[in-house]
């Protein structure tokens, strides 16, 4: 096992081609992803929000319940979508890098409303009724409050990007686990640990963690500066 | 404008409350600028549901609030009795209405904020919280000034300060000016209509 462990960190010291390349697809899909689930969710979470305690409500429940959806039953569902009888099998998406950060935008885009809107419901009725009392815009209203509640996008995001890194069902589904294409971090340690190549998939695996602690590392800070 | 015959607003058989239950009815109403009305009555008589009612921030139960500005800047501006204040500087905050800057200078000077302008506004005191919140809605020079509970931890030279602005008020005959409270110190030497809930 040890043996195992000194091979992977060569192979990450090294410069494997392989392992340096599934990483950078990786954070390519689920930056993208996690991009477009905070451009997407932040709007959204604010309409849900200034449309009063039932929108917000409805809001919540749908978000905490969709971050709790399996990957894999996101997985399928696309799949179905974007094969070639599929409704959408015309974009001739599967298998791409596109349809994995769509399949990880559907998992994390719950993860940053939950977290979003669950802030700007603790903020008191004072901080929206003295924008709308001082004659403050619309769209700068959705500013300045989005500013109230900075340090929880911050945390929502780093918890979509945790959701999105990590899972690995559905970019197995509908990336296909493709060599030099959509073969992220988690398929490639599937992959690895299926073909008896321990080394590999210990490196990749330690990458992983790696991230992971980073991105809880930086959560923590967050939460400590709030 | 015109049917309200220099009326900043008018109210006709108004009941005021939350969630449609009504907390009080209202006496008709004409606020007129340069004139300060002094809102009083025991805890809960819904001195609050009246203000926000005027401030257009709750819809009327009942009745009709007739109201030519709109809220903000040269409109109605309320001021909660607990102020909230936006993360960053009292500079920020000042401006949230969007003064000139010389304007925000001054009216920061006249309630002695001008040497806390940078400062992080969660940071002040509870007094000078308050006076920053009186400060915030002054400067965007409302045709309607509505004002919970505005004595609350102010010292001698902040209500030294509301006091002149209340005064100003009945001078320059602009704002029409609406306070909530039980004991105003600050409205002792200036003419009110009281409407007693």
């Amino acid at each position: 096992m040890l043996a195992e462990i000194g091979r992977a960190l060569l192979l990450i010291a090294g410069g494997d081609v392989e392992v340096w390349q599934v990483t950078g697809v990786s954070f390519g899909v689920s930056v993208t992803a996690v991009a477009a689930a905070v451009a997407l969710g932040l709007p959204a979470t604010y309409l849900l929000a200034a449309g009063g305690p039932r929108s917000t409500r409805i809001g919540l429940w749908a978000a905490h319940g969709l971050a709790a959806l399996p990957t894999v039953v996101v997985g399928l569902t696309l799949y179905f979508m974007f094969s070639a009888s599929g409704p959408l099998g015309w974009t001739r998406l599967l298998y791409t890098r596109a349809a994995m950060a769509l399949a990880q935008l559907v998992l994390a885009l719950p993860m940053v409303v939950a977290v979003v809107l669950g802030a700007l419901h603790r903020l008191p009725p004072a901080a929206r009724e003295s924008l709308a009392t001082h004659g403050v815009p619309w769209t700068r209203q959705m500013a300045w409050l989005l500013w109230e509640v900075r340090s929880a996008i911050v945390t929502g995001t780093l918890l979509a990007f945790a959701r999105a890194f990590t899972e690995l069902g559905a970019a197995l589904i509908v990336g296909g686990n493709i060599r030099g294409a959509t073969r992220t971090l988690t398929t490639f340690v599937a992959l690895e640990y299926n073909r008896g190549d321990d080394a590999r998939a210990i490196a990749v695996g330690l990458i992983l963690l790696t991230v992971a602690l980073v991105t809880n590392s930086l959560m923590q800070a967050v939460l400590v500066e709030r | 404008m015109s049917a309200l015959r220099g009326a900043v607003l008018r109210t006709r058989q108004l009941a005021v409350g939350y969630a449609g239950k009504a907390a009080a009815t209202i006496e008709d109403l004409d606020l007129v600028g340069g004139v300060v009305w002094h809102v009083t009555g025991p805890n809960g008589s819904g001195k609050t549901a009246l203000l926000k009612t005027l401030a257009g921030l709750l819809q009327p139960v009942s009745g009709r609030v007739e109201r030519p500005c709109g809220m903000g800047r040269r409109g109605a501006i309320y001021v909660h009795s607990v102020p909230y204040l936006f993360a960053g500087s009292v500079r920020r905050n000042l401006e949230l209405s969007h003064p000139a800057p010389e304007e925000a200078q001054a009216i920061a000077a006249e309630f002695g904020l001008a040497a806390l302008l940078a400062r992080e506004a969660r940071s002040l005191s509870h007094g000078e919280q308050r006076r920053l919140a009186l400060a915030r809605a002054i400067v965007g020079r409302p045709a309607l000034l509505l004002v919970d509970e505005p004595e609350g931890g102010l010292d001698q030279d902040a209500i030294a300060a509301w006091r002149a602005c209340a005064l100003r008020t009945v001078e320059a005959g602009q704002p029409a000016l609406v306070v909530a409270a039980h004991h105003p110190c600050a409205l002792e030497d200036v003419p009110v209509c009281e409407v007693r809930l």
